[in-house]
C-alpha cells in the first residue's frame, strides 16, 4: 500500500494523459481565439468563410457592432465581453502549467471563479441602468471570468487525472 | 465497488432544459453571456446525478465531463426540433437575421452569397442547408459549454460531498 504519494504525484505532475488533454484543450482555444481576429479580417475581404464564422459565433454572441471591439473598421465577430472571456481563458490556460503546482493547496480557485461571475454581473448591471458604460472595462471583466473558468476547468482535470494516476499505482 | 447509476436521464433533463431555455424567445438572449443556459444545462445534469449517486459513490469529474457532453449533444438536437417549431410559429428567420448581422457589421457580403440569403428568406426561415449547418454548429458549441458547465459543477460538487458524506444519495 502505498502511503506516501507525493513522490509519484512530482513525478507525474505534469504528464501522461493530462498533457495530451491539455494540449488539446490549449490548441482549441488557441484556435478558437485566432478565429476571432481574423474573421474580421477575412470579413473586410469579403471572404466566404468570415460570414461562416459570423453565424458560428452568433450561437454564442449577441453580436452587437456597438458592443464590440472593431478591426479595420469591421466589429469582432463577439462583443467586448466574450472577447475578454475568450483571451483570458486562453491566459488561463497558457499560464496554468507555470503556476499550477505553485497555488494547488492554497488557493482558492472555486471563490475567485464566483468573483469573476459577480464582477460580470455587476457590470452587466451598471451597463444597462446606464450607470457606467466602457467596453475595456466590460472585456476586463470578461477576461477575469475566462481566466478562472479556465483555471477551474484545467485544475479539475489535472487532479482527476492524479488521482487515477495514484489509483493506478497502489493496484 | 458500488454501481453507479445511469446518466441517460440527469444527461435527457440537462438536455431538456438547455434546448428549451436557447430556443424560447426573450429567454434566449441568456446564451448571449457566454452560453449560460448551455453551461447551466451541462451542470444541472452534474447535479442531478451527483444526487442519485449513493452515499459511498465516487462522483468524479470525468463523470461530470461526459454529463455536460451527453447534455450538450442532446440540447442541440432537442433544440433544433424545437427551434423549428418556434419558426413555423413566430415567422422566424435565421437568414434573415445573419444577413441583418452582417451588414450591421460594416460591409458588404460576398456577392454570391446574397444568391443564398434569398434562398433562405423564400423558403420560408429554413433552408435545408442552413439547418444542417445550424444543427452543426449547435451540436459543436454545446458539446464545449455543455462539458465546460459539467467539469465546474462536479469540482464544486465533489467537495460538497466530501464534506457532507451523511447527506448525499
Amino acid at each position: 500500500m502505498n502511503s506516501k504519494p507525493s513522490k509519484y504525484d512530482e513525478q507525474s505532475r505534469f504528464s501522461g494523459r493530462f498533457m495530451v488533454i491539455y494540449a488539446l484543450v490549449a490548441a482549441g482555444v488557441i484556435m478558437w481565439c485566432a478565429a476571432l481576429i481574423v474573421s474580421p479580417i477575412w470579413l473586410e475581404k469579403k471572404g466566404l468563410l468570415a460570414v461562416g464564422m459570423r453565424y458560428f459565433f452568433s450561437f454564442v454572441c449577441h453580436q452587437n457592432p456597438d458592443r464590440s471591439f472593431h478591426i479595420l473598421d469591421q466589429s469582432m465577430v463577439v462583443c467586448a465581453r466574450c472577447t475578454g472571456i475568450y483571451l483570458g481563458s486562453l491566459i488561463g490556460i497558457l499560464s496554468f502549467p507555470f503556476v499550477a503546482e505553485r497555488l494547488e493547496k492554497t488557493y482558492p480557485w472555486k471563490k475567485w471563479l464566483i468573483v469573476a461571475v459577480c464582477l460580470n454581473l455587476a457590470e452587466s448591471v451598471l451597463s444597462i441602468l446606464n450607470l457606467f458604460t466602457s467596453l475595456l472595462f466590460r472585456a476586463g471583466a470578461g477576461m477575469t471570468l475566462g481566466f478562472w473558468t479556465a483555471f477551474c476547468v484545467l485544475f479539475a482535470i489535472y487532479r482527476h487525472n492524479r488521482t487515477r494516476l495514484n489509483w493506478g499505482d497502489l493496484s | 465497488m458500488t454501481e453507479k447509476p445511469s446518466k441517460l436521464n440527469p444527461a435527457l433533463i440537462g438536455g431538456a432544459v438547455i434546448a428549451v431555455f436557447s430556443s424560447l424567445p426573450i429567454l434566449n438572449f441568456g446564451n448571449c453571456f457566454c452560453c449560460m443556459w448551455v453551461i447551466l444545462g451541462g451542470a444541472l445534469a452534474a447535479y442531478l446525478y451527483s444526487k442519485s449517486l449513493p452515499p459511498n459513490a465516487e462522483f468524479t469529474t470525468g463523470d461530470g465531463a461526459l454529463l455536460g457532453l451527453l447534455a450538450g449533444l442532446f440540447g442541440a438536437l432537442f433544440g433544433a426540433l424545437l427551434g423549428l417549431l418556434m419558426m413555423s410559429i413566430l415567422d422566424m428567420n435565421p437568414g434573415r437575421d445573419l444577413l441583418e448581422t452582417i451588414m450591421d457589421a460594416g460591409e458588404d457580403i460576398p456577392d454570391d452569397f446574397e444568391t443564398y440569403f434569398e434562398d433562405f428568406d423564400e423558403s420560408g426561415g429554413m433552408h435545408p442547408l442552413f439547418a444542417m449547418f445550424s444543427l452543426t454548429f449547435s451540436l459543436i458549441i454545446n458539446s464545449i459549454f455543455s462539458t465546460v458547465g459539467g467539469i465546474i459543477a462536479a469540482a464544486m460538487l465533489q467537495k460538497k460531498r466530501s464534506e457532507n458524506p451523511s447527506k448525499n444519495g
